[in-house]
């Protein structure tokens, strides 16, 4: 059932991936082939595995999570998109706390020693990373203003 | 002998104070991610090519770095899959096997020697080999035009996908996402592709952004699923030591192995994880009389640990000499050279004589530290494996993020690299191998450009690309590599079911 579904994404995918293929404009400097049929090639390709899947599932068992464990999956998940959306405006070192909070929380830390690593791990970081290797690390949009 | 030449200049280059120092770092970061669970040499190098371009690292200092990691991972992997019968990668699968066995009935500290031993036995013959070999292909493949350059590519792709994963189809779907992903952006004639008018897509997605994102962050997902099942304790190691008859009975084991090891690793596709099963089995049945092997037989570490290190220089010549590489670790490392503008193919080794001799010396210098290292070091590598997991996870969701973000500044690298984590973990759910969409990523661009230049140069005419003994010779290669796994599917290997177990080849 899961490679029948997967096969019913995937060939959703390659219609609307060979639709925007078919789309393809020609470029003012061109070759024989040109910009479209390589792409138009791959979804030829993808099309009859992606078929394939749909009408002669694998069998293949796939385990999946017990539901007890998706709550877990999804914060983690959150839990990145956090670190996406803080990045610029907090900068490393408030993001990099409430996130490797979370995640050390979802690897069944006790709050407190989730904590105390999660700070000692960003300022691990930060002297490794902005000191030592002098990479940029953002200061936070926010905060900016406070060491000006 | 020229060769002996140059590898002393080889040597000079290996000795200069950065290079030394890359060459250990590379082969210690490489034996600690080798042991932990999640991360490979893969995700370890795709997160510090952005580091070592902000670091301005020269670039024989990074090829050095990158495979040192590569075949350091490969000592590493084997004391989690001795101790705790936990394969860092399935290329340790096969050492599992009676490496388990022996560490549970008290021998953990001999296996952990024989391991050592025959990875570096596997990885020094095996440097021979691409000493030998390489400049040899690197001859042949001069006469590799764009026609050539687009089938090779065309049956790279077929034999990893019948060759990874559990599955030939899925295989193929995978390197066809790849494919996909590769071709957003600007093409070669500037024409925008897939980029619904943003312009941070014009440079398509970055090879390092899909790689970490499939690899570590899908990674992440996994071991939140396996937490419940709780951290592993490590008994006492013991003495790292084998005796004299134990070395002598394993030696031909490891020789044999060793040159084993490193022709699969040369074939597309194959890597580590075949050549140590390869090694195992023909082990088996030439030496294993008295049916030991399964039950603790020191000679079954041997054979899959000098194979699976031997591949590693086996994997280095395709990449080297042809620019084709044939598993996704090479993949990321040849993105990485591409980035700094140093196309490996045939001229490469004459071009960059300095650098190639360079990473040659560095490798024996490398293999020798990696020997101190896991002899008498490895009761202070153990405990690393006593990190708990609430510490070690972030952490590395921590480094690759930061890695990421401080080469493109940008949060919607970031964002992209979680969706591709997302993908990664349906996929491997799913039982689709993931090297072959990072091996489509980095290939994908060539593989249409050489299409595209085959056809240019021959005004529109398709006959090209069978038009010439080594088109066709190549054709016929891809053809075995469709119909191979089909025919093979009918006879199961005993051994295929335990293949399948961890993740798919790094």
């Amino acid at each position: 059932m899961s490679d029948r579904i997967s096969g019913i994404v995937l060939l959703a995918f390659t219609v609307w991936y060979g639709v925007n293929a078919w789309g393809i404009q020609r470029g003012f400097f061109s070759d024989p082939l040109g910009s479209r049929p390589f792409p138009l090639a791959v979804a030829i390709l993808l099309a009859p595995l992606a078929l394939y899947l749909v009408f002669r599932p694998l069998q293949a068992p796939v385990v999946w999570p017990v539901r007890s464990l998706w709550p877990a999956l999804v914060i983690t998940l959150a839990a990145f998109l956090l670190y996406s959306f803080m990045m610029e405006p907090f900068g490393f070192i408030v993001s990099n706390v409430v996130v490797f909070f979370i995640l050390s929380l979802v690897f069944r830390a006790t709050p407190l020693k989730g904590l105390i690593a999660a700070v000692v791990a960003t300022l691990a970081l930060y002297v490794l990373f902005g000191w030592l290797l002098e990479l940029y690390l953002p200061t936070g949009e926010l905060f900016e203003g406070w060491f000006r | 002998m020229e060769a002996f030449g140059l590898l002393l200049d080889g040597f000079g280059t290996a000795l200069q104070p950065l290079n030394l120092l890359v060459v250990f770092l590379g082969v210690l970061i490489g034996t600690i991610i080798g042991m932990l669970p999640g991360i490979g040499p893969i995700n370890a190098i795709a997160i510090l090519i952005p580091i070592s371009f902000a670091l301005g690292l020269p670039p024989t200092a990074m090829l050095i770095l990158f495979s040192g990691i590569y075949y350091g991972s490969q000592y590493g992997n084997s004391i989690s899959t001795i101790l705790l019968n936990v394969p860092g990668t399935a290329s340790s699968v096969a050492t599992a096997l009676d490496g388990y066995p022996m560490a549970r009935s008290g021998r953990g500290g001999p296996a952990l020697a024989i391991s050592a031993i025959a990875s570096f036995i596997g990885g020094t013959l095996s440097i021979f080999g691409l000493v030998l070999f390489a400049p040899l292909l690197a001859q042949w493949a001069i006469r590799f035009g764009p026609a050539e350059y687009f089938v090779l590519i065309v049956f790279t792709f077929t034999t990893i996908s019948a060759l990874t994963g559990r599955n030939f189809f899925k295989g193929l779907i995978a390197t066809g996402i790849g494919l996909a992903i590769a071709t957003v952006g600007l093409d070669l004639t500037n024409v925008a592709r897939f980029t619904f008018g943003q312009f941070r897509l014009y440079d398509g997605f970055d090879f390092v952004v899909v790689t970490i994102g499939l690899f570590a962050v899908s990674e992440v997902f996994t071991l939140v699923e396996q937490t419940r099942a709780g951290q592993a304790s490590v008994g006492a190691v013991g003495r790292v030591m084998i005796t004299a008859k134990e070395f002598v009975s394993s030696f031909f084991v490891m020789v044999r192995s060793s040159i084993l090891g490193f022709l699969v690793g040369v074939l597309p596709g194959a890597g580590a994880t075949i050549a140590s099963f390869l090694a195992y089995t023909t082990e088996q049945r030439l030496v294993d009389h008295e049916g030991n092997f399964g039950k603790g037989d020191i000679r079954g570490v041997a054979a899959p640990e000098a194979a699976n290190n031997a591949s590693v220089s086996g994997a280095m010549i395709p990449l080297l000499t042809l620019g084709v590489p044939g598993s996704g670790t090479t993949a990321v490392m040849l993105g990485a050279l591409l980035a700094l503008n140093l196309a490996p193919g045939p001229l490469f080794i004459t071009r960059n004589a300095d650098l190639f001799w360079g990473l040659i010396a560095s490798m024996y210098i490398g293999n020798v530290m990696l020997l101190v290292l896991n002899l008498p070091l490895v009761g202070l590598f153990v405990r690393i494996l006593l990190i708990p997991r609430w510490i070690l996870v972030p952490s590395v969701v921590a480094i690759a993020y930061v890695a990421v973000y401080s080469a493109t500044s940008s949060p919607f690298d970031l964002f992209a690299m979680t969706a591709f984590g997302v993908l990664g973990f349906f996929m491997r759910k799913l039982g689709y191998p993931l090297a072959p969409v990072v091996l489509a990523v980095v290939l994908g661009p060539m593989m249409e450009v050489n299409l595209r230049r085959a056809l240019s140069l021959n005004n529109g005419d398709w006959g090209v690309l069978v038009g010439s003994p080594i088109t066709i010779g190549l054709w016929i290669m891809v053809a075995v590599s469709l119909f191979l796994p089909l025919l093979v599917r009918r006879r199961k290997p005993a051994v295929k079911t335990v293949v399948e177990e961890p993740d798919a080849e790094r």
